[in-house]
């Protein structure tokens, strides 16, 4: 976790463009943001274009930082929105999300998967297999490790929303690794 | 509601918040009534260990990401449309002769002499190229060449992306030349440098109309 006075410094250097500042907040955060918005849009290039506007839109506008949450929540939501916006485009221009994901589904079969040796990979892909909407939260909250407060700011739903879509998320992932062989005893 | 429902609500609300309990997100009023639970209810405690899982298998599953990511200077670059990045090299080339009228030294007075010299010198090889081009002849204020006769044609807009090199080629392509500009709507009024028949000025402004990654729109002058 970074020092959030400091990147809130930096949101005001580069608000008065100071390449050094943008360059430093980059270096804390243009990777975590690449990487949730991969795991939203999964594909590099669309990615890669999201967060670069991601960033180019705090160069621009960094003045409208109001502060009311941290720098790196701030960022999230910022991503979150293009990401969304990004993947319902592409949704109209034919590429659909969920079919990609059934297609995904039809992977190993449960005597497959049984032989994998490595069970955090088969979690791992499991993951993977979520919905997008369960996938983003699980990131959130795990990787992320935001609270039900800054996810409920980023993605912007309620608090109770939060909590019980990550609560089914967990539940669909216990489906899911049941699915491939994995039975966890819960829920 | 029985007590068992009240029981079972209470234990799916508990389940509820065991991820950010894990992940020592919660606040102290929550993290203490999780933990004074799960001291109550050792079955459900057994659920911590999937969610350190399911925690590090997200972890993990993100880390494994690489890229190759923008540096802030290539940002920058792309944020600046062809007219700032102008004014910005104009600005960076600028800024060292400031030092000269603040702080003058004789080395450094000797040193704008000499660039002043070589500027002249290259601004009337400039005017001469430009005199020699497109056949026109010498002409002076009141006697105007080909190029400065020709009315503007056109109003053309440019896309952020387009640069200054692949703007200067593509309007020689079509001998256009810019007269005026930026005007409101970031719209660049043009002019033709030779004498081309109405038909094949209509024909030029629809083909350069077509080069959609340079230009965002034209616009008919009438």
């Amino acid at each position: 976790m970074h020092d959030q006075v400091d990147d809130r410094q930096l949101i005001t250097r580069i608000a008065g463009h100071d390449q050094s500042a943008l360059r430093a907040l980059l270096g804390r955060h243009q990777l975590r943001v690449y990487r949730f918005v991969l795991r939203i849009v999964r594909r590099e290039a669309v990615a890669e274009e999201v967060a670069n506007e991601v960033f180019l839109e705090v160069w621009k506008h960094a003045g409208n930082y109001e502060g009311r949450s941290s720098v790196g929540t701030w960022l999230l939501s910022v991503a979150h929105n293009r990401a969304v916006s990004a993947l319902r485009k592409r949704r109209e221009e034919s590429w659909d999300e969920d079919a990609a994901s059934n297609l995904e589904d039809e992977g190993d079969n449960p005597e497959v998967s049984l032989q994998k040796v490595n069970k955090a990979e088969q979690m791992r892909e499991c993951i993977a297999k979520l919905s997008t909407e369960h996938r983003t939260i699980i990131d959130l909250v795990y990787y992320h490790e935001k609270s039900i407060n800054e996810v409920s700011e980023i993605l912007d739903i309620p608090l109770n929303t939060v909590k019980t879509r990550m609560f089914y998320a967990r539940k669909k992932l216990s489906e899911l690794l049941q699915a491939a062989g994995i039975d966890r005893g819960w829920p | 509601m029985t007590a068992t429902q009240e029981q079972m609500s209470e234990r799916e609300e508990i389940e509820m918040l065991l991820p950010w309990y894990v992940t020592g997100r919660l606040d102290a009023a929550d993290t203490a009534r999780v933990a004074a639970y799960l001291e109550r209810h050792p079955e459900v405690r057994s659920q911590i260990p999937l969610v350190r899982q399911e925690l590090s298998a997200t972890v993990a599953g993100n880390e494994a990401i690489r890229a190759r990511l923008a540096s802030a200077e290539t940002l920058i670059a792309g944020a600046a449309s062809p007219t700032e990045r102008v004014l910005s090299w104009l600005s960076r080339t600028i800024r060292p002769a400031r030092g000269l009228f603040t702080s003058p030294t004789p080395g450094a007075v000797r040193w704008a002499a000499a660039a002043a010299a070589v500027i002249i010198c290259l601004q009337a090889a400039g005017l001469a190229t430009l005199l020699s081009r497109d056949g026109s002849t010498y002409g002076t204020a009141s006697r105007p060449g080909l190029e400065a006769t020709q009315p503007a044609v056109a109003m053309i807009a440019f896309t952020d992306d387009a640069t200054m090199t692949t703007i200067a080629r593509v309007l020689d392509e079509h001998r256009l030349r810019i007269v005026d500009g930026p005007l409101p709507g970031g719209f660049y009024s043009v002019r033709f440098a030779d004498e081309a028949t109405a038909a094949e000025q209509q024909r030029r402004l629809g083909a350069i109309a077509t080069r959609k990654d340079i230009v965002k729109a034209v616009l008919p002058r009438r």
